[in-house]
């Protein structure tokens, strides 16, 4: 579902609502499934996720008035996501979580169509999971987000040299890491 | 050169991120290398399954997460509203009240010049001098200024009388006079 197209209405908040709670509940139905899809790689777990991706928003309501939202609101989004993903993670001090990781998997019609693509998918996820916390959130914001190395530098507060290194670093050990995987299944 | 010492390279080449001259090294040991070419496509394979999304999970989610910023966001407001709303009368009162003082304070204060202002009891417009009831009497002090407040009675007609507050000064020479709008009584 494209974000356009997600539905605005709240229950219970119409008869006291102002216009500037409305542009805030646009910006977050607008923006909440690149946050919601970024907390969930870089945590790979639901309940840590959706707790971040709520601390994110109310985070943006406490600046965005200040935000130039045509300029700055994505980048900023991108960086509160991942700093407040990083500091969960500090704080929960564990990898992956085995259920999590099904869950997150499990449920796409594509992944119910092969069984070892839904395998690998679990495989690269929990790969993700052990990258180191740069590592792993230049990766997803360069190949999951698609976001320019410029961007993510910017984001992630590193030069654009130190993110392709980052980038490349993650690749291979993502690749290590799935490939023992698979030598280990022949 | 050998494999291992493109591996950087090929991660980088993968998702596009290598420059020009780099690239065509890479794709000229490519065709010439099949260990290469296995990399490749396991590292195409890893960014296309890390790009896959759950996208009714992920809706569901992000759903939720919205429904609980909007509910804590409702919350602040409400609160917040609640605190602004009991001051406002006073507060608007309190600046009139201000104000006037203000005005009586830069009337009354000693200038240079001893020239009496010229404004009588008798100056106040016919209208409002018929409003001053003698049955309320308060007295307020300022640095310099003694002041009198009569307040007006209502008569019976639909919309309330302005309040009209009396300043008598120390300088007898010098009354200054308030009207001030009063919202119609509930009872």
């Amino acid at each position: 579902m494209e974000p356009q197209e997600v539905a605005l209405s709240m229950d219970g908040y119409a008869p006291g609502r102002t216009g500037e709670l409305a542009a805030f509940e646009r910006i977050v139905a607008l923006s909440e499934r690149r946050v919601v899809g970024v907390a969930l790689r870089l945590l790979n777990n639901r309940q840590d996720a959706q707790d971040a991706a709520q601390e994110v928003f109310l985070r943006l309501y406490k600046h965005w008035k200040r935000l130039d939202a045509a300029r700055e609101l994505d980048p900023w989004l991108y960086r509160v996501t991942v700093n407040v993903c990083r500091d969960i993670a500090r704080k929960r001090c564990s990898t992956v979580a085995m259920e999590d990781t099904r869950e997150l998997s499990s449920a796409g019609p594509d992944a119910l169509e092969s069984a070892e693509r839904a395998q690998r998918l679990e495989m690269v996820r929990r790969a993700l999971g052990r990258l180191g916390e740069k590592e792993r959130a230049a990766v997803v914001l360069r190949d999951v987000e698609g976001l320019s190395t410029r961007e993510v530098a910017e984001i992630l507060g590193s030069s654009e040299a130190t993110v392709r290194s980052q980038i490349s670093t993650a690749r291979l050990k993502l690749r290590e890491f799935t490939g023992r995987w698979l030598r280990g299944k022949t | 050169m050998n494999c291992s010492q493109l591996e950087n390279d090929l991660a980088l080449y993968a998702g596009g991120d290598l420059s020009g001259g780099r690239s065509a090294a890479i794709e000229a040991h490519l065709e010439g290398c099949l260990e290469c070419r296995i990399l490749l496509a396991d590292l195409h394979a890893n960014r296309a399954l890390l790009r896959s999304r759950d996208e009714d999970a992920e809706a569901a989610l992000a759903a939720e997460v919205r429904h609980r910023v909007m509910e804590s966001v409702g919350r602040t407001r409400a609160s917040a509203a609640g605190l602004g709303t009991r001051p406002t009368f006073g507060w608007r009162w309190g600046l009139a009240l201000a104000a006037g003082l203000v005005l009586a304070g830069i009337l009354i204060w000693p200038s240079g010049k001893k020239a009496p202002v010229k404004v009588a009891r008798d100056a106040a417009p016919a209208s409002v001098a018929s409003n001053i009831p003698a049955a309320v009497t308060a007295r307020v002090h300022h640095r310099a200024a003694r002041t009198k407040v009569h307040a007006g009675t209502r008569k019976p007609a639909p919309q309330p009388e302005p309040l009209l507050v009396q300043f008598v000064t120390d300088n007898p020479n010098v009354v200054i006079y308030w009207i001030v709008d009063r919202k119609p009584q509930g009872d």
